[in-house]
């Protein structure tokens, strides 16, 4: 890891409870440049592990040329925030942070993973947590999922959703490969375990909708209609 | 002088450190079709080839492959935008015949 940058110091505080807590405000001790478009950094954080940094700037050109006001860290975030509110666990901690003075978000690194691509994940994934990730994808609208894109634990078969960007949200040629799966194999029917997660959703809507950007609350707005139509229906609708 | 076209891909490995897992290469002589150099049997390279990727910088519908030269190697650094996989942009290289 590279050493001698300006990192920012924080304020002498209460220790943060909870990884959310540790990207935003957790002491910077390193900052690696990756290799690759778009100027993502690998980040150690102390108490925290690593955490992949991506500056909004990068992609800020393609929401101004569409005419959209969120940010890359404003989607990822929402992401996060939706996922906490399911209780599914599929996505990992972010929070927004500025790293030398550049603006994006900090999303802690999943280590014991791997890129879904590089497995056969659709024998190793367990089918609770593709029946959770397609309702995920669902509730969203999420367009860009694929091998590529998501990771996951090859030894116990947990799927982990990253890359919550203005591509995964408005790519129209794209669909959701974990949706796709689930419905090929007759997992998009309503379990316990995802009828209580989106009876717990609906209502943290408001909230999460609170001082969103326009993009952010229309997803979440479509969200919350989807969310409705699976259960009235019992199942994700074809 | 040949001009020489390509981008590197990046795989982030189980320490955390980033390795090189291929170079996509387009001669500007030929034009037409990416070569990959790298191991083909690699699931990563397979499902490039064998799927192709989006087109992400002008939303047309459908697929690019290899052979679609440049608008294949152009769209790589949106197809592998994880962090845990990362494309660079496509370089120039010039060299001599």
């Amino acid at each position: 890891m590279s050493k001698g940058q300006q990192f920012e110091i924080p304020p002498k505080s209460n220790e943060p409870r909870n990884i959310e807590a540790v990207l935003e405000k957790g002491e910077i001790k390193s900052v690696k440049e990756l290799e690759g478009y778009g100027d993502m950094q690998l980040v150690g954080i102390q108490g925290g592990g690593d955490a992949l940094f991506r500056p909004n700037q990068e992609t800020a050109s393609v929401f101004e040329n569409t005419g959209k006001e969120a940010m890359a860290s404003e989607l990822e975030e929402m992401a996060f925030k939706v996922d906490e509110a399911l209780g599914f666990g599929l996505v990992p901690p972010v929070a927004a942070r500025t790293v030398n003075g550049v603006e994006g978000y900090l999303q802690q690194f999943i280590n014991d993973s791997q890129v879904a691509g590089l497995l056969e994940w659709r024998v190793i994934v367990k089918p609770e947590e593709l029946a959770k990730a397609a309702v995920f994808d669902y509730l969203l609208d999420v367009r860009d999922r694929r091998g590529d894109s998501f990771l996951i634990n090859p030894k116990i078969g947990k799927i982990w959703l990253t890359g919550h960007d203005y591509w995964m949200f408005w790519n129209e040629n794209a669909r959701s490969d974990i949706l796709r799966e689930a419905q090929v194999r007759g997992l998009n029917c309503l379990t316990p375990e995802t009828r209580s997660a989106l009876e717990r959703f609906l209502p943290c809507i408001d909230s999460l909708t609170v001082e969103a950007k326009k993009e952010v609350a229309t997803i979440l707005k479509k969200a919350q209609e989807r969310a409705q139509l699976i259960l009235s229906e019992g199942q994700i609708p074809a | 002088m040949i001009e020489l076209h390509y981008v590197e891909l990046f795989e982030i490995d189980r320490n955390e450190q980033q390795k090189k897992i291929a170079t996509f290469r387009l001669l500007d002589e030929d034009g037409s079709v990416v070569e990959i150099e790298g191991d083909h049997h690699h699931p990563i390279i397979e499902g490039v080839m064998g799927e192709g990727i989006f087109d992400y910088k002008y939303a047309r519908p459908g697929k690019l492959y290899p052979y679609d030269g440049m608008n294949f190697l152009e769209n790589l650094k949106y197809h592998f935008r994880s962090g845990y996989l990362l494309a660079t942009d496509v370089e120039k290289q010039v060299i001599d015949n």
